[in-house]
């Protein structure tokens, strides 16, 4: 047993948390947030440049090969920033599907592209029936010629606005089931795409995608035609504990931030930080941002590893994740209150990334219901 | 990282070790004659003698040292040995005594580290501890309990529930005010005091849960000054030592792991309208909820031994570890009574699910029901340790 973290691993937290502190205080996160794209060249070319992109990447397709626990660390980092970009979606969650689908060309294409930054890939796969189960996946592709003609709609894709490419989940044959389930890779400029930004109090801009009569060569199919959802599901479960230390880091900057102004903010007399219900509200966020950290780690470690239970871990982290970056940041409004949701103050953030978060690649209640499937046999 | 927890070689020999010598001296009675009070005599000397076994090989808290009636090893020989009394069901009669004992150590002077601990955790001396003692974590102010200096002793005075292990109190272990003009935190004294002291008036009280108690009256007892744990005025921080326990989470989370397994083959297995209670959604929802707390549970004394086994100070984890396990608890019994029905409150010998070890874990998950250490002490703990 050892649940340290590497000297690479401290390494990797600590040059990122250098560069994060220094560059991109809270203030700076959220005009980056709240421009109208959400995206900003710069800075994807300084993570770029830092390995960040690629750290995913295996290295022979010329990335870092960074095992997924390395992987976590920075995304830890970043969501300690609340610094929301495309880089899980595209590096990670895309990344990984090619990986596992991809031909020896389609990898040789794509891969070092999406590590070195110079293309962005999104993955349209939810759709307004909402939902992450191969039951949800209704777009049809229809064989037309050599290829596929794909005419629908995607939702909540995030990044799609600022993606090169997109990876379209659809169906290739009728049903409900995972099997008939194609991978597409869809350029964004394909004749017949239209990406529209989503507008509310949601982070990491989610996209209405819309597909006219978009023609799709056979050679932009990942993988097997009709055998999608198997490696889509991998690079899946691979991406979501990457994504839950971000949520974990998230959460732990919230209550740092909650411990700093209890200490100064005065009520009748005396710091808040005294007051036994200020006190229970910070506990409780603690408590959900070390459930959350430490049961992703353990799903990267069992990942890594090609330990047994991985699948179990996997949503065990998400549920918690979830849930207790939604429930503490909560618990760290209720430590605030009035100045909370005082834009200026960027408590917000970190709300709104939990919110977003909840439900994205499979709310709390999706993910019990896979536990439960397991536990069932 | 690595969260793979196996033992080394040598830690699996001591086990082996731990498991035969339990095995060959378990208690064959009843289980409830260990929880009864008054406990019956043959339990009771059984109870005494055990202990004492256990003490002797240096197993009662294998990683303190021999001076204090430890065996000299590790913390990961702590985990065994506990792991294995309560595999073993091997109900937790003196820790109490050992809570004292890890006061003393800490806060002792060395004639008192080296006069208490070890007959502590032989349990030829009973401390009994005060219900009280917990209150003042969360609020200083509510210890009654006056200690007034007069030469080299103190005048006690005060009245409060008290509880310990089995038999009767050698010793009484209480916090009194020896400075009730200083700030709140700065008021309290500890004291280990004997019962044989003129003063002392022992007498029977009852509780549905929890083992043995007795409401304990101090009345101008003249105590020593020698019986003064830790310095005039460090009586809340020595409380704070004695309360900070991870044993008594380690069981928490070894006792729900069990009942988890078990609720989830009950779920299985029991039919409901002509279906398997597993196969109702609600019913699905509070087992995997369960099932999910004990892998947290799991995850954070995992936590806590890598960061003792590093040498690393843990600050609020202990008691994030102890809260949780109590928490947890209650959320476990409230998904046993929403997923079993009234099953779950049954001991009766034909209707009661898993021989009665449901009913057991609700009667054991009253709020309070461990005494002196409840929810509500452990946040106030958690939150003085994160410094707010």
């Amino acid at each position: 047993m050892d649940l340290g973290l590497t000297e690479a691993q401290e390494m990797i937290r600590n040059s990122a948390r250098e560069y994060l502190d220094r560059e991109w205080p809270l203030a700076r996160v959220r005009e980056l947030q709240e421009d109208e794209k959400g995206f900003q060249s710069e800075l994807w070319r300084q993570m770029a440049e830092m390995g960040w992109i690629g750290m995913a990447i295996p290295e022979q397709y010329g990335g870092g090969g960074s095992s997924l626990t390395d992987v976590g660390v920075l995304h830890e980092e970043l969501g300690r920033s609340c610094m929301s970009t495309p880089l899980h979606g595209s590096a990670v969650l895309c990344g990984g599907i090619i990986r596992e689908a991809g031909s020896d060309e389609q990898k040789q294409n794509l891969l070092p592209a999406i590590g070195s930054g110079d293309r962005i890939f999104a993955l349209a796969q939810t759709e307004p029936d909402y939902g992450w189960g191969a039951d949800t996946v209704q777009l049809t592709a229809t064989a037309s010629g050599d290829g596929f003609t794909l005419s629908g709609s995607k939702l909540f894709t995030p990044y799609a606005h600022v993606a090169d490419d997109l990876i379209v989940v659809a169906r290739t044959s009728a049903g409900t089931g995972s099997d008939g389930i194609t991978l597409l890779h869809v350029p964004t400029s394909s004749n017949g795409v239209s990406v529209r930004q989503l507008d509310g109090f949601v982070g990491d801009r989610p996209c209405h995608v819309s597909f006219d009569n978009v023609q799709v060569p056979a050679s932009a199919v990942l993988g097997k035609v009709g055998g999608g959802w198997a490696p889509l599901q991998k690079a899946t479960d691979e991406a979501i504990p990457v994504l839950c230390t971000f949520m974990a880091g998230g959460l732990r900057a919230a209550v740092d931030i909650c411990i700093e102004y209890s200490g100064q903010r005065i009520a009748f007399g005396v710091p808040i930080a005294t007051l036994a219900r200020v006190q229970d509200w910070i506990i409780l966020s603690i408590n959900h941002a070390d459930g959350a950290r430490w049961t992703a780690y353990e799903a990267l470690w069992r990942l890594d590893e090609g330990r047994s239970g991985a699948a179990e871990s996997v949503s065990i982290a998400k549920t918690l994740g979830s849930q207790g970056f939604a429930e503490g940041m909560d618990a760290a409004h209720h430590v605030h209150g009035g100045i909370g949701v005082d834009m200026k103050y960027g408590l917000y953030l970190y709300l709104r990334q939990a919110r977003t978060l909840y439900n994205y690649l499979g709310s709390p209640e999706f993910h019990r219901e896979k536990i439960a499937s397991i536990l069932e046999v | 990282m690595d969260f793979d927890d196996q033992s080394s070689p040598t830690l699996e020999a001591f086990r082996r070790d731990v498991r035969s010598w339990i095995r060959d001296h378990a208690w064959t009675g009843s289980r409830a004659d260990l929880a009864a009070d008054p406990i019956p005599s043959e339990a009771l000397a059984w109870a005494f003698d055990f202990q004492r076994g256990l003490a002797d090989r240096g197993w009662a808290v294998p990683s303190w040292s021999p001076l204090h009636g430890g065996g000299g090893l590790t913390t990961e020989h702590d985990v065994v040995v506990r792991e294995e009394l309560s595999a073993a069901s091997v109900p937790p009669l003196f820790d109490t005594n050992l809570q004292v004992a890890a006061a003393i150590i800490a806060w002792g002077d060395e004639t008192q580290r080296g006069r208490f601990p070890k007959p502590l955790l032989r349990g030829d001396q009973s401390a009994w501890r005060s219900t009280m003692e917990a209150d003042a974590i969360a609020d200083p102010e509510t210890v009654l309990t006056m200690a007034e200096r007069d030469g080299d002793d103190y005048i006690i005075t005060g009245e409060a529930p008290f509880f310990g292990s089995p038999g009767e109190p050698t010793h009484v272990w209480t916090l009194a005010v020896t400075e009730p003009n200083a700030p709140p935190h700065a008021r309290l004294s500890a004291f280990l005091i004997p019962s044989d002291l003129p003063g002392v008036a022992v007498n029977e009280a009852a509780a549905v849960a929890g083992g043995a108690r007795r409401d304990i009256a101090l009345s101008e007892v003249r105590v020593p000054v020698e019986c003064r744990i830790g310095e005039e005025g460090d009586g809340w921080a020595v409380a704070q030592t004695s309360l900070e326990t991870e044993a008594e989470a380690e069981r928490e989370t070894r006792e729900q792991h069990v009942m988890v397994a078990d609720l989830v083959r009950y779920t299985r297995n029991t039919l409901r309208g002509r279906q398997p209670l597993f196969q109702y959604k609600h019913v699905r929802r509070k087992v995997v909820e369960s099932y999910i707390d004990t892998h947290i549970l799991r995850l954070l004394s995992l936590r806590n031994r890598w960061m003792r086994s590093e040498g690393m100070e843990t600050t609020y984890h202990t008691a994030q570890y102890a809260l949780m396990a109590k928490g947890k608890r209650l959320t476990l019994a409230g998904a046993m009574l929403e997923t079993m029905g009234p099953y779950t409150l049954l001991s009766d010998q034909k209707w009661a699910p898993m021989n009665g070890e449901a009913e057991a874990f609700q009667r054991a998950s009253l709020p309070g029901a461990k005494p002196g250490d409840s929810i509500a002490v452990q946040e106030r703990l958690m939150g003085n340790r994160l410094g707010l």
